[in-house]
C-alpha cells in the first residue's frame, strides 16, 4: 500500500486503533507503539481491495499486536489465571448497576475508570470480550488460555468491577 | 440493567480515550518515518539480490563463452544448456520480491540477456564450418556479457 493511502486511512482510523490498543495496553507511549506497528505493516499489504471491512482488519490488527506486545512484556505472566484462588463470594450477586444512578453518562464514566483500576488480566479479558466484541473461544486462542479459563476470569473480573462501581455508589 | 447491557449501550462513550496533545501529528510523523525505514530495508535486500543475480550470471556467461572457446560443438551444446538452467534458478529465486519498478527493470534486463527464445546455436544454418559457428557463437555471448557488465557497474554505483 502507498504511503499517502496509509495516511488517509490514519486520519479516518487512527484515533480508534490508539483507544482500542490503549484500552487493552493501559499505557499511552506502548499504545503508540502499537498504533506505529499496525500502520506502517500496511506499507507490506499487498492485495488491499480484497479487504472487505478495513475498520474490522484494523482492529484485529490492533488487538493482536497488543496481545503479542504484553505477552513479550510479560513474558507470558499475565495471562497465566494467577487470580484462580481469589475468593469467589461476590460472584453471586444483583449485576443491577443503573438502579440508583442518575446520569447514565457519570456512571459509564465511573465504569471506564473502575476498569483501568482492575487487575491486567481482568481488564484485559473484560475489554476484549465488552469492548471489542471477541468471543471466549477468540479470546482464548489470542491470549493461550483455555476457554473455559477465559469465561472464569471474566465471570470474576465482571463481578469484581461491579462490586467496585456499587462500593462506590454506596 | 445489567453490565453487559448498559456497556453495549454505551459503548460509544465507554470507547473514547483521552487522546495525547498533537497525537494525529505526532503519530503520522513516526508512522512516514517507519514506512522509510522499511523502504531503505527492502531496497537493500532487491539490490543485494540482484548484485548477486548478475554476479552469478557474469560468472555463467563467463564459463559459458570459456566452454563456447575451447570446446568441440558437442560439448558446447550440452554445458549451455546447463548454465541456460542454472540461469533461469537465479531468475526464478529473485521473482519473489517485485516491489520496485528498480527491480524489475533489473530483472527484466538479465532476462532479457540470458533467456532466448532459440539459443543462438540452433539458428545457425548447417551449412557453415565448425569454426564459423563457433566464432558467431563467441561474438554472441561476448556482447551479452558486455550488458551484463554495464549492469553490474550500473548496480555497484547505486548500491
Amino acid at each position: 500500500m502507498r504511503e499517502g493511502e496509509i495516511e488517509k486511512l490514519f486520519y479516518k482510523y487512527g484515533e480508534k486503533v490508539y483507544c482500542s490498543a490503549f484500552r487493552i495496553l493501559n499505557s499511552e507511549s506502548d499504545a503508540k507503539d502499537i498504533v506505529q506497528e499496525v500502520f506502517v505493516g500496511l506499507y507490506r499489504v499487498k492485495g488491499v481491495d480484497s479487504i472487505k471491512n478495513m475498520e474490522a482488519y484494523l482492529a484485529t490488527c490492533c488487538t493482536r499486536k497488543a496481545i503479542d506486545f504484553l505477552r513479550k512484556a510479560k513474558r507470558d505472566s499475565i495471562f497465566k489465571d494467577e487470580y484462580k484462588d481469589e475468593t469467589t463470594e461476590f460472584l453471586i450477586m444483583d449485576e443491577d448497576i443503573s438502579a440508583n444512578q442518575e446520569n447514565e453518562d457519570l456512571l459509564a464514566e465511573k465504569i471506564r475508570k473502575k476498569m483501568k483500576l482492575l487487575p491486567d488480566q481482568y481488564r484485559i479479558i473484560l475489554t476484549l470480550r465488552l469492548m471489542e466484541d471477541y468471543g471466549y473461544r477468540e479470546i482464548a486462542e489470542m491470549t493461550g488460555l483455555n476457554e473455559n479459563t477465559v469465561r472464569s476470569i471474566y465471570m470474576r473480573g465482571k463481578a469484581k468491577l461491579i462490586k467496585s462501581i456499587k462500593e462506590e455508589v454506596i | 440493567m445489567n453490565l453487559e447491557d448498559f456497556m453495549k449501550k454505551k459503548r460509544d462513550s465507554l470507547t473514547k480515550e483521552h487522546l495525547p496533545d498533537r497525537f494525529s501529528e505526532q503519530m503520522l510523523s513516526r508512522i512516514r518515518e517507519g514506512i522509510r525505514v522499511r523502504q531503505k530495508k527492502s531496497r537493500k535486500v532487491i539490490l543485494g539480490y540482484a548484485v548477486l543475480a548478475a554476479a552469478s550470471v557474469a560468472i555463467l556467461l563467463t564459463v559459458g563463452l570459456y566452454i563456447a572457446e575451447n570446446k568441440t560443438e558437442t560439448h558446447t551444446i550440452a554445458e549451455i544448456e546447463e548454465y541456460y538452467i542454472l540461469i533461469k534458478e537465479i531468475n526464478q529465486l529473485n521473482s519473489a520480491e517485485r516491489d520496485y519498478t528498480i527491480k524489475e527493470d533489473i530483472i527484466r534486463s538479465v532476462k532479457d540477456l540470458t533467456e532466448d527464445e532459440t539459443r543462438i546455436e540452433e539458428q545457425l544454418p548447417e551449412e557453415i564450418s565448425k569454426e564459423e559457428k563457433e566464432e558467431i557463437i563467441r561474438k554472441y555471448y561476448r556482447k551479452k556479457n558486455e550488458g551484463l557488465e554495464k549492469l553490474r557497474t550500473f548496480l555497484a554505483e547505486n548500491k
